[in-house]
């Protein structure tokens, strides 16, 4: 779990400029991290990376989904 | 106003930047309060992500449905055709019924009860929704209606290509200021007696009725209006609807027991 949440978070930021996937994949990354941070370090690592890919890709947002579909 | 904030040599969308300082003050708001009832960091951020994830999904999901037919979706995907991927949008009904469904999932997880969850979360949700408002107003989106009174505020560099010379409502802000308030009531209302949902339900009947009233000031005519009313202010009056019937049912049928558990 804690893997999967490393491997969601890391991909989280490489994704961040498509702001869906990111979300998804930040967000999933956070919460297999917190399942699994009670196992050991690389779950920990997992939820702070997927934490910063989650607030990359919200930072990235310009305006709010109904406003962006009309631009 | 100001769409983009110059952060030393980060040239940053204001609107995201608001979305995610509301985002991390309900987290960190919730992690205080949680302190008094034992909920530990982890905790909130399963509840939290649980919320926000099962809200995007069935938003975006309840998006297509109401936007294309299935034989439409199943037709472009056995065309190979993925466009309708590339402009997603979100209902608020569906973002709404997945964000409560997400977070009760989350309870079998955390192991919370759902009283501690509205007690850590609710009060908090419209502040982060009042940065998210001012998110709004700095990137030019959600806007009123054209305005030349006192506090009008006038849009040079908006994200959405308003023109600079013509004065809005300030929307924006008045909807900020009324979920401060919505929020502050929120708060003071934990304190008092009530039963399970009581907290979540007085915030989506404060919430439609503040809406319904902004809505009437809004500019931005995206969205659709069905006999003189627009699709919120609909979905306003079944929000109201559902929270009298609550009302009644469990004051009548029932006779839930109040509670207090500070």
């Amino acid at each position: 779990m804690g893997i999967a949440s490393l491997i969601l978070g890391i991909c989280s930021i490489v994704f961040c400029w498509f702001p869906y996937l990111g979300l998804f994949l930040g967000i999933g990354g956070i919460i297999l991290g917190a399942i699994g941070k009670k196992n050991g370090g690389v779950a920990q690592a997992g939820m702070i990376v997927s934490i910063i890919g989650t607030a990359i890709t919200t930072i990235s947002w310009i305006a709010c989904v109904a406003c962006a579909l009309s631009l | 106003m100001y769409p983009f904030i110059n952060i030393f040599a980060a040239k940053l969308p204001s609107y995201g930047l608001c979305m995610l300082i509301g985002m991390a003050l309900v987290v960190i708001m919730a992690t205080r309060k949680g302190k008094k009832y034992d909920v530990i960091f982890d905790q909130v951020i399963v509840v939290a992500a649980m919320g926000v994830l099962f809200a995007l999904v069935c938003g975006t999901l309840l998006f297509y449905v109401v936007t294309y037919s299935l034989s439409d979706i199943i037709n472009m995907i056995s065309e190979g055709n993925f466009d309708f991927l590339k402009s997603p949008g979100i209902v608020f009904y569906g973002g709404l019924i997945g964000g409560i469904a997400g977070v009760l999932l989350s309870l079998k997880i955390t192991k919370l009860n759902i009283q501690t969850v509205e007690n850590l979360f609710v009060p908090y949700v419209p502040l982060g929704h009042a940065i998210g408002r001012v998110g709004c107003a700095l990137a030019g989106c959600c806007h009123g209606m054209e305005y030349d009174g006192p506090l009008a505020v006038y849009y040079p560099n908006s994200v959405t290509g308003l023109p600079p010379d013509v004065g809005y409502f300030p929307v924006q802000f008045l909807e900020a200021f009324l979920d401060v308030l919505i929020a502050a009531w929120l708060v003071y209302y934990c304190k008092k007696e009530r039963r399970k949902f009581d907290v979540l339900f007085m915030y989506l009947f404060l919430y439609a009725i503040m809406r319904f009233i902004t809505e009437l000031f809004r500019g931005d005519a995206v969205r659709g209006v069905y006999f003189g009313i627009s699709t919120s202010q609909w979905i306003s009056i079944a929000i109201v609807a559902v929270c009298i019937l609550r009302i009644v049912f469990v004051k009548f049928v029932k006779k839930d027991r109040l509670q207090i558990d500070e």
